[in-house]
């Protein structure tokens, strides 16, 4: 019978083949694995971030998670232009289909598309967020937009003429009304009466907000039948 | 030989046994020893030690939890994951038992039993009550009964009494089954048999009294235990967050099964399954295994002692040279060759003597029988012109009752230097001087010297070599005998050993305690050393934290073979040694041990690798308990996916792993300890890694909230299956790890070129693949169906950990940030 060869073995750590001692991080592999790893975390956050202004600016998601803070009515209908829900707080934006009357869509080389004839903002943030991210001395649009509204954001285009707080049911409750009338400057350069409508109520544990813009001479007509039909969900 | 026999026959005229018939009438009345001691556990003990224990019970409690909130898929899995592992461990022992009790059945012991005035070798079950059996030194008493006839023999009951003293019995004193007879010859009839014998009722035969673990087996056991702590601290967390929280029955039974899946019952698995292979393997090896852990425990040993005597020489004495004191040799030729043919308790000396010279047998006025403790025999006889008490022994013992010339001294000193086992032969003329009781036996006072005996000893042709290999493998190899310091040296050297340093029982006898074990310790040769002191050696080594392996044949070397961590016997040793041995070496094949070795070695490679895995999964998936709880106040898996991650992560792996493992050497030190290197930093980054990715698949389930719902409807199984394929990955990714296929994967383990283990992880990623592709599969596993960027996404990750495990291993980052060395 075959002896064996005590105690050894091709594979044992013994063998010179064996040992990982000689292996060693060279700088340019340390480089390249740090590399890898900032390029993974940088496609993961931007896949993330992707995702997020996908789903943000998704139109069907926008109204229903508007649909999902408040209901209401836009005549001649609405859409969704950006919606988020993060960490318990809604926001979503939607607006009519319809420009407002005697404005058209400026040439494809224009700086900006006019603004819809009605813009809707509602929001619902849990108060212990919203304490901490608004101020409420603050103007309540400013902490979302800068300018008009949302699809207008030009800064200096609305001329507020009069401001004046009103009183309002909003949710239910008797709740201050902030209204800015005035004149809006178009892309084309032309001016349309335009007028703005901020309202909050705190209900429960959330508080509610509801921005809404509307342009035309008819725009105080059209805000008031929207802010009617504005009903808040729980 | 023939004259000795002559003897007994005269002395078992008296004792003519049983007739045939009278046996066969005796067996039919239920009078038969038909009982097999048990050489290994019972398939009760396999089923009681698989099936009942704590983590099966609380599996089982688990499914019957499941089961009763309809939950059936669960309650299934449970069953078949956890009791299907049992099941096929059962199976595997009971194989592994039936291979084992096959081969003992073969290497048993025989009972001789005189029937009809006629001695046979019959099995012992064929004896029965009222049958009459002879005792020679080195057999095992099979049953109990009573000494018969004239014969005296010395008995060790060490085994039954615990007490190492030699029990003297003659005539009308009970022998106890389980006990040796160390000296003499005697016939006893037996009087209980079968399920009435001593030993029968003390379970089973010497055996069963030695069961010592392996450290490996200790280090499992600790570990399993400590989870089993952190799983009994986690399953209270969770009773508490049951009352505290709102967590539904169901969240609770899903926590528990996922936190009892911690507990490592696999590894009980492996570690049998290794042993078994490896019993199986030793088959054909010439090495018959007589405890389970036995080639384990000979890959942890540091210190070998061996007799020399039948272990390093085959014990086949040739009576070379007499040297006559004051006489002719023609006068001391017959005196010897009478003398061999008149002892009854003959030894490998006297049989020797008897073969070269015979003689005519002489009936024995007394007798005092050779024994390894006395180191002398003598006879008085008186018949004829034989008349006087005639002694043969070692000559330092001897030589106390005698003065020897310096010449004889010399040629003693030089003969045993020599290698060759010298005694020498004495006489005094008065037969009185010797007690009929050998037990009260003194050496005659003024006895005559009559000649040196010189006998040589054939050293095994395998012994150089396999010492070397003891040696080359970093194992003290200690030669503890009976012979001649200087005889025992002579051998050493010729069978290659380097170190030989030498004592003798006598310097031995003046050391206190400390002094002992220092010499123990620093000593390699041991020469006239009695059965106690060779005992006493073996536990003083093992006192210095020493893994003390014991090679032995004859029945002087039972005390010191049960001292030992390891036992091995030769098979052409007594009954006695071989009955107390772990390792019986079939055909006296010494060669045979370092294939044994090198299956011990390989036994515990395979089990540490299964160890690692199942340390990582366990440690990682614990600390994604806690860090998803701390950060998220969410579950991280559910019963099912945590199943998954065990099963194609761990289960399947383990499998493999014990199969294929190769020989090695490991590090002599503790075990878990050994292995900090390769888990810390693979459980530290892998945790870390997969909760990224499940936080970011949280994120992702956020962001695909349905507009009208809030975090309360969060989809959990979008970040689970992420962390199941994670987890998966990584713990498949750490199979080519763990036996590097290609310089590539170094970095935790040494290369091993077996492309075998990463075929496995790839087939295995391969079925977990299917799984999820599979949509009632994917179902059955609650895995939600990632987008192919998503998998794709996810292995790119794990990927990256494995450049980053991979750099944090080779570049001893952990070593050097802790201040320690981990490898």
């Amino acid at each position: 019978m075959e002896t064996p060869q005590p105690f050894s073995s091709p594979n044992s750590p013994n063998s010179p083949d064996a040992s990982n001692s000689s292996h060693s991080v060279s700088i340019w592999e340390s480089i390249a694995i740090a590399l890898g790893a900032v390029a993974l975390v940088t496609i993961g956050l931007m896949g993330l971030g992707v995702k997020a202004l996908n789903n943000a600016y998704d139109p069907e998601r926008a109204e229903a998670i508007a649909r999902s803070v408040i209901t209401y009515t836009i005549p001649g209908g609405a859409k969704g232009l950006f919606g988020a829900n993060v960490g318990g707080a809604k926001v979503a934006i939607v607006a009519s289909n319809r420009l407002p009357p005697g404005v058209t869509l400026p040439p494809a080389a224009a700086v900006a598309s006019p603004p819809p004839a009605i813009e809707l903002l509602v929001a619902r943030i849990p108060v212990s967020q919203e304490t901490e991210e608004i101020n409420p001395e603050e103007e309540v649009a400013n902490q979302f937009f800068s300018g008009f509204s949302f699809s207008y954001q030009t800064e200096g285009v609305f001329q507020v003429v009069e401001t004046h707080t009103t009183y309002g049911v909003f949710c239910g409750v008797l709740v201050p009304m902030t209204v800015q009338q005035g004149r809006l400057i178009l892309p084309d350069q032309s001016t349309t009466a335009a007028a703005k409508y901020e309202m909050r109520v705190d209900r429960e544990t959330s508080k509610y907000i509801a921005i809404l813009t509307a342009v035309g001479e008819d725009a105080e007509e059209k805000a008031n039948a929207v802010l009617q039909s504005l009903q808040c969900q729980d | 030989m023939s004259n000795r026999l002559d003897q007994m026959d005269q002395n078992s005229n008296s004792l003519h046994g049983l007739t045939d018939q009278e046996a066969m009438m005796r067996r039919a009345a239920g009078q038969g020893n038909n009982v097999i001691l048990k050489s290994s556990r019972s398939y009760w003990q396999i089923l009681q030690e698989n099936l009942f224990t704590f983590i099966n019970a609380i599996f089982f409690a688990i499914s019957l939890v499941m089961f009763l909130l309809h939950r059936v898929g669960d309650a299934i899995l449970v069953v078949i994951v956890i009791f299907g592992g049992v099941l096929v461990n059962i199976y595997q022992e009971i194989w592994a038992k039936q291979q084992l009790d096959r081969i003992a059945l073969l290497n048993r012991p025989r009972a001789t039993v005189i029937r009809a005035g006629q001695e046979r070798e019959l099995d012992p079950t064929e004896i029965v009550l009222g049958d009459i059996l002879v005792l020679h030194p080195g057999d095992q008493i099979v049953v109990d009964g009573e000494v018969v006839g004239e014969g005296r023999v010395e008995v060790d009951e060490s085994l039954l009494t615990g007490e190492s003293d030699l029990v003297p019995k003659q005539a009308g004193q009970p022998v106890y089954s389980g006990s040796f007879c160390v000296s003499g010859t005697a016939w006893y009839q037996a009087q209980k048999v079968g399920t009435e014998t001593v030993a029968f009722k003390l379970m089973a035969g010497a055996r069963a009294f030695r069961r010592i673990l392996t450290p490996l087996q200790v280090e499992i056991n600790v570990v399993i235990r400590v989870f089993m702590l952190i799983a009994c601290f986690l399953w209270i967390l969770i009773a508490i967050s049951f009352v505290s929280r709102d967590h539904s029955l169901n969240d609770l039974a899903q926590r528990a099964a996922v936190i009892a899946g911690l507990v490592p019952a696999g590894l009980l698995i492996a570690i049998t399954l290794s042993y078994g292979l490896g019993a199986v393997r030793m088959v054909g090896q010439d090495v018959l295994l007589q405890q389970a852990n036995a080639v384990e425990s000979l890959s942890n040993v540091d210190t070998l002692c061996l007799d020399k005597t039948g272990t390093l020489t085959t014990n086949h004495l040739v009576l070379q040279e007499i040297y006559p004191i004051d006489t002719t040799e023609a006068i001391v030729r017959p005196l010897l060759a009478d003398y061999a043919a008149s002892t009854t308790a003959g030894n490998r000396t006297s049989e020797s003597i008897s073969q070269a010279l015979p003689g005519q047998a002489y009936l024995p006025l007394a007798e005092v029988p050779f024994s390894s403790a006395r180191k002398w025999s003598a006879l008085a006889l008186d018949q004829g012109d034989r008349r006087g008490v005639y002694v043969l022994g070692a000559p330092e013992v001897v030589s106390a009752a005698i003065s020897l010339g310096a010449e004889v001294l010399e040629y003693i000193d030089r003969r045993a230097a020599q290698g060759w086992r010298v005694v020498l032969f004495a006489y005094h003329p008065d037969p009185t001087q010797l007690p009929p009781e050998p037990e009260l036996a003194k050496l005659p006072p003024n006895l005559t010297p009559m000649a040196v005996l010189c006998f040589s000893d054939e050293l095994r042709p395998e012994a150089y070599e396999t010492l070397k290999g003891f040696e080359a493998a970093g194992i003290e190899v200690k030669i503890i005998s009976g012979d001649n310091p200087q005889t025992v040296a002579a051998l050493a050297k010729q069978a290659g050993l380097k170190e030989t340093r030498l004592i003798s029982g006598k310097e031995l006898e003046k050391l206190d305690a400390a002094q002992f074990t220092q010499a123990a310790q620093t000593h390699t040769i041991f020469g006239r050393i009695s059965p106690e002191q060779k005992a006493r050696l073996v536990m003083a080594l093992r006192q210095t934290g020493r893994y003390v392996a014991m090679i032995g044949d004859g029945v002087n070397d039972v005390l010191s073979l049960k001292q030992a961590h390891l036992a091995i016997a030769m098979e052409s040793g007594s009954k006695a040694t071989r009955s107390v041995a772990d390792i019986v070496l079939l055909k006296d094949s010494f060669g045979a041990l370092p294939r044994a070795f090198l299956e011990g070695q390989r036994i515990r490679n395979g089990i540490q690798d299964v160890l690692k895995l199942f340390l990582i999964r366990t440690f990682c998936v614990t600390l994604l308990i806690f860090a998803t709880a701390v950060v998220t106040d969410i579950f991280p898996l559910q019963n099912k996916q945590s199943a998954i991650v065990a099963l194609i992560g761990v289960g399947f792996p383990t499998m493999c792993i014990p199969i294929w493992a190769q020989p090695g050497i490991l590090p002599r030190r503790s075990m878990v300890r050994s292995m900090l290197h390769f888990v810390i930093p693979a459980t530290l980054t892998l945790t870390m890694v997969s909760l990224m990715v499940y936080l970011f698949y949280l994120v992702v389930a956020v962001l695909d909230l349905p507009p009208g719902s809030s975090v309360a409807n969060l989809n959990h199984a979008i970040p689970r299956s992420a962390l199941v394929t994670i987890l998966v990955m990584g713990e498949l990714l750490l199979i080519p790890f763990l036996k590097p296929p290609s310089r590539a994967w170094v970095g935790g383990e040494p290369l091993s070129r077996d492309w075998r283990y990463s075929i496995v992880a790839l087939v295995l990623l391969g079925m977990y693949l299917l799984i999820v592709a599979i949509p009632p599969l994917r179902q059955f596993f609650e895995l939600y169906p990632l987008s192919l960027v998503s998998y794709i996404f996810i292995g790119l990750v794990a990927l990256e950990w494995c450049l980053i495990l991979r750099a944090i291993w080779r570049s001893r980052f952990l070593d050097r940030f802790l201040g320690i060395d981990l490898s």
